[in-house]
């Protein structure tokens, strides 16, 4: 009596399932933490490094950041950024801050309450962030902050 | 006859293709790391401008004593001298270090930060060309320290204020 064995043919089968678990684990991490809109920090902008810098504890209610960044290729000029246009420092700063003021009038809040915010590349020269500074002082804003990254070495 | 039809064995198991899902979560997530962008934590310095024509009634009743912190910049925008009111800070060692130590000790005769705060200001008088790095570097020097053991911050003088930039001559 011939015996015939059965071969059994096993497929190898891979588990999947912490392998999917662990990606939409990253998943959820990244998009937790993407950032998609740069208008209020432009990679443009080098911030000058501060031992004291710490973020504020308390939110403020929506500042105006007004940002000076280097224009590439060139040494020695900077452009005003706000809420992301490219600004030359002069009449056309002066038409902006002066369209921000009416849209704060509109919403209620008299220009010495906003805190304008100031994001200054670290080469720009100091005369030109005071005339930045100047210029909204013409508008009647009173409240600055001048911001720096942390600097943790 | 009876025939028996095949019929479906209830026992089957139902297999999900998993492929396709787990090609379109891994382009998710290049995706999301291409964009990821670390940036640094970023913090503030408050200064108090009141605006250009303020009257005189909305300024503070306290007089303060104004120390003068005068900045002064070459053609490349380099600093090459510092003065606390006459005295030159930038003439051996880190000159924003000779600085934190002098208004420290000013805050000390003045009785603490806590007293500082009303009766000490601090003016920068800077030149137009200076890079706006050395700025906070200053300012950073008068507002206090961090030790580096703890996150605590040892404040100075938080009362800062800038006087009209000084242009070169002929600029």
């Amino acid at each position: 009596m011939r015996v015939r064995s059965r071969r059994v043919f096993d497929e190898a089968e891979g588990d999947l399932t912490p392998m999917i678990d662990m990606t939409f684990q990253l998943i959820a991490f990244f998009m937790v933490l993407v950032n998609f809109t740069q208008a209020e920090q432009d990679a443009r902008v080098d911030l000058p490094a501060s031992k004291l810098a710490k973020p504020p504890e308390v939110q403020q209610e929506q500042p105006l950041t007004i940002q000076l960044a280097k224009i590439a290729g060139s040494d020695s000029n900077f452009m005003a950024l706000v809420g992301g246009e490219e600004i030359e420092v002069g009449q056309e700063l002066e038409g902006i801050l002066q369209r921000e003021r009416r849209a704060f009038g509109r919403m209620g809040r008299p220009t010495k309450s906003v805190i304008v915010i100031v994001r200054a590349h670290k080469d720009v020269p100091t005369g030109k962030v005071q005339e930045v500074i100047e210029m909204c002082q013409r508008e009647g804003f009173e409240r600055f902050r001048l911001r720096a990254k942390e600097d943790d070495g | 006859m009876k025939i028996r039809g095949k019929s479906s064995n209830k026992n089957d198991k139902i297999e999900l293709q998993m492929t396709p899902m787990i090609d379109i979560v891994f382009q998710l997530l290049v995706f999301f790391i291409m964009t990821f962008n670390v940036v640094a934590q970023e913090g503030d310095f408050n200064i108090r401008m009141p605006a250009i024509g303020a009257p005189q009634d909305q300024l503070e009743e306290i007089e303060k004593q104004t120390l003068k912190v005068r900045m002064r910049a070459n053609d490349a925008g380099d600093l090459i001298e510092l003065k606390l009111n006459d005295a030159v800070l930038s003439g051996g060692g880190n000159p924003f270090a000779n600085l934190h130590n002098k208004i420290l000790s000013k805050v000390q005769d003045a009785g603490g930060p806590d007293e500082a705060a009303n009766l000490l200001e601090v003016e920068f008088e800077c030149d137009y060309d200076l890079k706006y790095n050395n700025v906070i570097e200053a300012i950073t020097a008068v507002s206090g320290s961090r030790s580096r053991d703890s996150d605590k911050i040892q404040r100075l003088i938080e009362n800062i204020k800038f006087a009209p930039p000084k242009k070169k001559a002929g600029s």
